[in-house]
C-alpha cells in the first residue's frame, strides 16, 4: 500500500457534507444491487432446471441407443471413439476453462460481486500488483521523497559489493544467506542506529555491521521539502565464491 | 452517554432497521445519522470530495440492500458501516490505483502519544520521522490505530471492522505501538 502523506487535510464543514447527502442515490443503488442479485438468482433457478433435464436425458440416453448399437455394430465402434475423442477433448479443455475462474478473484471485484458485504477484511488489504500512481500526479509537498545515497543506488550496491566479505571462520560450515540491517538516516545524511532486524550470526552481523559503518553520506528524506530522519532497511546477502 | 439513553437508542436503531427491511425508506433515518461520521471516516482516508461522496453513498447502499443480512452483536449499527466502509475505501484504492491518504497531524493526537510514552524530546522526533515510520506499516496496523486513536473505537469494534478478534485487534495495536515507540527511541 502507498500512502500519501499530508500534513493537514482540508476541513470540510459539516454544511458542505450535509449539501452532499443524497438519500435518493442510496435507494437508487440498493434497488439496483437488489435487481442485479434478484437477475442472477431467476438466472440459476432457470438454469438448474434446464441442467436437470439435460442429465436426465443424457443419462437414458444409452438405454435409448442400445437397440440401435446391436443392430449396428460398425456404428456403435465408430461412436465409442469419436466420444473417446471427445472426452479426452474436454478433458484438455478443462484447465483451461478452469484458469480465469481462479484469475476471477484477484482483480478488483465487480460491483455485483462486492455486493456481498461484509466480507472478511483480508482480500481488502492486498497490496495492488502494480505502480499504484505516477509521482507527477501528486503535489511535491504532499509526498515523501525517501534518503536515497548521495552516489546513487548503482553505485551504493557497487560499493556494498566490493566492501562485503564472507566471512572465512564461516565458510566450513558452508552458511549462505542474509542479514537485514536496520539504519537511521538522520536529516543531515549520516547513518546511525545500525541494528541487525534478521540475524545470520554474530560473525555475518558483525562484518554487515562494518560495512554500514562506512557507507558514505546519504540524501536524508524529505517532507514538504524538508529533511527529516527516517528509518532504512538492507538485506545484505553472503555468498560462498 | 448515560447507559438508559444509550440502551434506547440501540432499540430506536433496531427498530429502524427492521422496519428498512420492509420499507427501506424507513433507512433515512440511518442515513441522517450516520451520513457525517461515515463521510469523514471516508474522506481522512481518500482525500477527494467527489470520490468521498461516492464512496459514502456505496456504504449506504450496500448496507440497504443487505440489511437482511445484517445481524445484530451487541454493537452499534454503525460498526456495520465502518466495515463496509473500509471494504470499499479498499476496493477503491485497487481499482483506481491511488493512494491512502494520511494527515500526519492527526498522529500528533494527545491519546497515541499517551499510548506511546514518548519523553518531551522524542515527540519532536516522532513528529519528524512520521512519514518514514508510518510508511512501514501494514495497512491493517494503520488502520488499527486510527480506528483506535482517531474514531475511539473499543478493541471489540476494531475487531469487528477489520475482520479480527477482539484479542487480536488488541495484541495487534500494542506491538505496533511498542514497535513504533522502540523505532524513535533508535532515532533519538
Amino acid at each position: 500500500m502507498k500512502y500519501r502523506f499530508v500534513k493537514r487535510r482540508q476541513e470540510v464543514s459539516t454544511e458542505e457534507i450535509n449539501s452532499l447527502r443524497d438519500f435518493d442515490l442510496v435507494l437508487k443503488g440498493s434497488r439496483r444491487l437488489l435487481d442485479i442479485a434478484y437477475k442472477s438468482k431467476l438466472l440459476w433457478t432457470l438454469t438448474i432446471p434446464v441442467a436437470v433435464v439435460v442429465y436426465t436425458l443424457a443419462v437414458n440416453q444409452p438405454a435409448v441407443e442400445e437397440p440401435v448399437q446391436e443392430e449396428q455394430p460398425i456404428q456403435e465402434e465408430v461412436l465409442d471413439k469419436s466420444s473417446e475423442q471427445k472426452e479426452e477433448i474436454i478433458q484438455e479443455e478443462q484447465p483451461k476453462v478452469e484458469e480465469p475462474k481462479t484469475v476471477v478473484s484477484t482483480p478488483p471485484k465487480k460491483e455485483s460481486d462486492r455486493s456481498q458485504v461484509p466480507d472478511p477484511l483480508e482480500s481488502k488489504f492486498q497490496q495492488p500488483a502494480e505502480e499504484i500512481e505516477t509521482s507527477s500526479e501528486l503535489l511535491k509537498e504532499d509526498i515523501l521523497i525517501k534518503a536515497a545515497p548521495k552516489m546513487g543506488f548503482e553505485k551504493f550496491y557497487q560499493f556494498i559489493d566490493r566492501e562485503l566479505t564472507y566471512p572465512e571462520l564461516a565458510r566450513k560450515d558452508s552458511i549462505q544467506g542474509h542479514v537485514k540491517v536496520l539504519f537511521s538516516v538522520d536529516r543531515a545524511g549520516k547513518v546511525s542506529n545500525i541494528t541487525i532486524a534478521e540475524s545470520l550470526g554474530d560473525l555475518f552481523d558483525n562484518e554487515a555491521i562494518r560495512v554500514m559503518n562506512r557507507l558514505p553520506d546519504w540524501n536524508p528524506a524529505t517532507f514538504n521539502g524538508e529533511p527529516v530522519s527516517s528509518r532504512m532497511s538492507i538485506k545484505l546477502t553472503f555468498k560462498i565464491k | 452517554m448515560d447507559s438508559k439513553i444509550a440502551n434506547e437508542v440501540a432499540l430506536d436503531e433496531r427498530l429502524i432497521i427492521e422496519q428498512s427491511k420492509k420499507d427501506p425508506k424507513r433507512f433515512s433515518a440511518i442515513y441522517e445519522k450516520y451520513h457525517e461520521p461515515i463521510f469523514r471516516f471516508v474522506y481522512s482516508r481518500i482525500g477527494q470530495l467527489e470520490a468521498s461522496k461516492d464512496i459514502t453513498s456505496s456504504v449506504f447502499y450496500k448496507a440497504l440492500a443487505h440489511i437482511r443480512k445484517y445481524k445484530d452483536q451487541g454493537l452499534s449499527f454503525s460498526s456495520w458501516l465502518y466495515r463496509i466502509a473500509v471494504n470499499e475505501c479498499y476496493d477503491f484504492f485497487r481499482a483506481q490505483k491511488k493512494y491512502r491518504t494520511v494527515a500526519l497531524e492527526d498522529y500528533m493526537h494527545a491519546d497515541l502519544l499517551d499510548e506511546l510514552q514518548l519523553e518531551e524530546n522524542e515527540k519532536e522526533i516522532w513528529m519528524n520521522s512520521l512519514p518514514g515510520l508510518l510508511e512501514t506499516l501494514e495497512p491493517k496496523d494503520l488502520e488499527l490505530i486510527e480506528l483506535r486513536f482517531f474514531e475511539a473505537k473499543s478493541f471489540r469494534e476494531v475487531g469487528y471492522i477489520l475482520g479480527i478478534t477482539e484479542n487480536n485487534a488488541k495484541t495487534r495495536t500494542y506491538r505496533v505501538l511498542g514497535r513504533m515507540r522502540k523505532e524513535v527511541r533508535n532515532l533519538s
